[in-house]
């Protein structure tokens, strides 16, 4: 058993047959044949090469499914979103705060000093 | 002079340390940092100098610091918890200080604790000189918790402000309420804001936005206004306008409110606008959006993972564009954020991708950590799957060397893929280079009693009982033999093995024949029965021409040289043996005869000829064939192949004379280097073993640094590897070893000797030859 290591990241096997992660064996099959009919080995030998070698990599389950292994993967879809609900109404201790903070002494106003020994008035 | 000063500034340094540890130094030094608005520093050298003052003056100095750093680390939070912690444990050193009790009740009714803000209110109110506004918090509270409260010492515009709160408390129609106060003066500057607030209540729609502006902007106190503005945005939002309520919010938030439904609208806010940017692919806008508002410093699962899939999508593009620096940041600020299998996988790809294979490792390790347990999870591992995957991060850690790491992980991949047999084997490989040998037979046995005719761990465990001797290997190799008979490595170690059991020494008949050595014709025997066994090994055919030469049957020792030759032409290891072999016993015409095959051997090396002369010498089997030997090396060189150069040859010749103490062939080979490679740097490298012959070590040193450096300069770099290598054992001390191995004392001289002797003794002949001209 081989796991596998690369030293990059391998080409995707699944974009080469224009297929989604979640196509089905037959899917798989199917963008085959069509891309070989599109790109033929005696007119486009790179370009069916590399589609072969994609269908190789795909074909059978196992295979795949170490490949999925080592592929980069494409990143989840939105989460779905909640319906908004806001919280528009007046709260009753909100107008308490209010009164509150209308009066009160802010902190500051209370800062005390603090002064080094010497400093002092009676020396000490 | 310098001797004085540097003494008194040592004593001055000792003396400003022991300054430093003194309680009052420590009062002072809180003082400075106070000032300077370190805040903490104040608290922690004041509480330090606190618990080890032993003076009033000292202790309450470092009381009041300390205190006054709480009440100013309390004023400076917006967080209400915090603040209430602070203002706690000032109290506990100060219990009568009016205005902690006064910003603790405050605080208290801040969070809503209006229970416990209520009795620190009454025995402010009870206090003579209390603050003008504590009558009315007093009896606000009062009135809020369903206590009896009096009007006498408040103001109209509070006693009308308690009235209507009393109302709103007890569930008064607000549209009573809105009538009352149509008329009445209230508490603040701005006689609108009650009105707009209970309108708002009274009715859902009311957005009164204008006006709430209008009220923000004007003189408020700025927790006041905090609440205003968070009615700003809910007006703003009532209408619609997202862009008001989110910066009235943030506004709010900012001027300290912290009220949960603030961060809670904020959040949805949040929510809405990332996802209506996530639909339209702008990622990097819902990453700037969410990592710039303070709302998602909170934990809100929803926004949390609206930026994990932002960075991941990001992290994504860039991948694509080979961009793996990128894609590592991006998928790495996402793992914070999420415990997507694929994630990590993909963190783990790019690390590969960047080299980095420890962080890819721990990747991928964290990755199997987090993978769904539950076999029918879609995103769930197979057994083989987490196997490939153990055996990955294994290799991932060989790459670094971290070979502790690789046991573990090929231990568990073998945990999931117990029956596959490659692993076990490399499970067994890597035992064995932790020096686990035990462990090591144990998984080739586990191996073989999988597949009895794996042929890697047949060989493995064959190799391991060699070793150890302590068990037998011959059927391992015969078991090799019986699947691929023509195998090898199973045929030369099964030879060797004969081979070796041919030169034994040890007793065989008991404690009497214990110095009995096997008879020559036994030996022979024995060596019949391995040629039975491995028709035509070389090495069989070789050992067994030693045993005709030391009978003095030389026909028949020549005969066996020329079969082993003839046996394996393409190997230089037989074919040198051989010759070596051939010319002990007098052979030197099939030399000649056979000397063009030789040279046939593909990718036959000159050092071949330069090893064959140096043995040539040592035995002094004759000068003209070591000068033979010498040309051939000389006319390998000259074909340019494996990177030999003439000049390097040369000087391997010079130097393996000199090894065989053929000081006139060295000589030869000195000038020779002197007429034709003059700047080769070998020229300086053969006067550097003659000043190290007349033991001038530093002159040696001097001429070999000189060779590496004109060899480098005329790209000898086989020479200049030669030289570096001399040099550096020029180097070494010779005497360390000696130092290393014996411990101090007459005894321990000796053993030292001793241990010498025996590591002289492990070394092969090579390396004896090695650690003796240079030590």
């Amino acid at each position: 058993m081989h796991s596998n290591a690369f030293s990059k990241p391998v080409g995707d096997p699944y974009a080469a047959l224009g297929l989604s992660r979640q196509a089905s064996e037959a899917d798989i099959k199917r963008a085959y044949f069509q891309l070989v009919r599109q790109f033929p080995p005696e007119r486009q030998p790179e370009k069916f090469r590399a589609i072969r070698t994609a269908y190789e990599q795909l074909r059978d389950p196992e295979q795949r499914a170490r490949m999925d292994l080592f592929l980069v993967q494409p990143p989840p879809p939105l989460p779905k979103q909640r319906r908004p609900s806001y919280d528009l109404s007046v709260h009753v201790d909100d107008l308490l705060t209010l009164a509150m903070e209308l009066v009160r002494t802010p902190m500051q106003d209370d800062l005390g000093e603090i002064a080094l020994p010497s400093e002092r008035p009676d020396g000490r | 002079m310098a001797t004085k000063r540097r003494q008194k500034e040592r004593r001055a340094r000792k003396y400003a340390q022991q300054q430093r540890h003194r309680p009052a130094q420590r009062v002072q030094e809180a003082v400075v940092a106070f000032k300077r608005g370190d805040v903490d520093k104040a608290l922690a050298l004041a509480t330090s100098a606190l618990t080890a003052a032993n003076d009033a003056a000292t202790c309450a100095a470092a009381q009041h610091i300390v205190i006054e750093a709480h009440f100013r680390a309390a004023a400076t939070t917006t967080d209400l918890h915090a603040r209430l912690e602070h203002l706690d444990t000032a109290l506990q050193r100060a219990p009568d200080e009016t205005r902690l009790h006064y910003h603790r009740a405050i605080t208290l009714w801040g969070l809503g604790r209006m229970a416990e803000a209520l009795p620190e209110l009454a025995a402010l109110q009870a206090q003579p000189g209390h603050r003008a506004e504590v009558a009315f918090l007093y009896q606000l509270a009062c009135a809020v918790t369903d206590r009896p409260w009096s009007e006498p010492s408040l103001s109209v515009a509070e006693a009308n402000t308690v009235r209507m709160l009393q109302g709103l408390m007890q569930g008064t129609d607000t549209s009573t309420l809105l009538g009352q106060i149509e008329h009445a003066t209230l508490l603040g500057d701005q006689p609108e804001l009650w009105q707009t607030l209970l309108s708002m209540k009274e009715n859902p729609k009311s957005a009164p936005v204008a006006r709430l502006h209008a009220i923000a902007a004007g003189s408020t106190p700025p927790g006041a206004r905090a609440i205003v503005q968070y009615y700003l945005g809910v007006g703003a939002l009532r209408k619609g306008d997202v862009e008001t309520a989110q910066s009235a919010w943030r506004m709010a938030a900012e001027a300290g409110m912290t009220a949960v439904r603030l961060t809670e609208n904020h959040q949805q806010m949040l929510r809405i606008q990332a996802h209506a940017l996530g639909q339209e692919g702008h990622w990097d806008e819902v990453v700037t959006l969410l990592q710039t508002q303070p709302a998602t410093e909170t934990p809100d699962v929803v926004l949390q993972e609206l930026l994990a899939v932002a960075h991941m999508h990001l992290g994504y593009t860039a991948a694509q564009a080979s961009d793996w620096n990128t894609a590592v940041r991006h998928w790495q600020e996402a793992v914070t954020r999420s415990a997507s299998r694929q994630l990590l996988q993909n963190l783990a790809l790019a690390r590969e991708a960047l080299g980095q294979w420890r962080p890819a490792a721990d990747a991928w390790r964290e990755m199997l950590r987090r993978r769904p347990r539950k076999q029918d999870h879609p995103d769930a591992l197979t057994d083989p799957q987490m196997a490939i995957l153990w055996h990955h991060v294994a290799e991932c850690y060989e790459r670094v060397e971290e070979i502790g790491e690789v046991l573990t992980c090929l231990k568990n991949a073998v945990k999931y893929a117990p029956t596959d047999v490659e692993l076990r084997v490399k499970l067994a490989d890597v035992s064995q280079q932790l020096g686990r040998e035990e462990a090591a037979e144990k998984e080739l046995e586990r191996v073989l009693a999988i597949n009895a005719q794996h042929i890697p761990a047949l060989l493995r465990l064959g190799a391991l009982y060699a070793d150890r001797r302590d068990r037998d290997p011959l059927p391992l190799w015969r078991g090799v033999l019986a699947v691929e008979p023509q195998h090898a490595e199973a045929r030369d170690a099964l030879a060797q093995f004969y081979v070796e059991k041919v030169r034994e020494e040890a007793p065989q008949y008991g404690w009497f024949d214990r110095l009995r050595r096997r008879s020559t014709k036994e030996k022979i025997a024995l060596l019949q029965e391995g040629l039975r066994e491995l028709p035509d090994h070389p090495l069989l055919l070789i050992e067994m021409g030693e045993l005709y030469a030391t009978m003095k049957k030389i026909k028949e020792a020549r005969a066996s040289f020329v079969q082993a030759w003839e046996a394996a032409p393409q190997k230089p290891s037989v074919v040198a043996a051989a010759i070596h072999s051939l010319l002990h016993a007098g052979g030197g015409d099939v030399v000649t005869r056979l000397l063009p095959t030789v040279r046939q051997i593909p990718g036959l090396l000159a050092m071949f000829w330069v090893d064959l002369m140096r043995q040539i010498l040592q035995c002094k089997l004759g000068q003209e064939w070591a000068e033979v030997f010498g040309e051939e090396a000389i006319s390998l060189a000259e074909q340019g192949q494996h990177g030999e150069t003439r000049a390097y040859v040369l000087v391997q010749l010079f130097e393996a004379a000199n090894n065989a103490k053929a000081p006139e062939v060295a000589a030869r080979y000195a000038a020779r280097i002197r007429a034709e490679h003059p700047h080769s740097g070998g020229v300086e490298f053969t006067e550097a073993y003659q000043a190290h012959q007349r033991h001038d070590s530093s002159r040696a040193l001097r001429l070999l640094q000189q060779a590496q450096r004109l060899a480098r300069q005329a790209n000898e770099t086989g020479i200049a590897t030669l030289a570096e290598q001399v040099a550096g054992l020029l180097q070494t001390p010779a005497r360390s070893l000696f130092d290393l191995l014996a411990p101090p004392g007459g005894r321990g001289k000796r053993r030292g000797r001793n241990l010498v002797d025996e590591l002289l003794d492990e070394l092969d002949e090579e390396d004896r030859g090695a650690f003796q001209r240079f030590f």
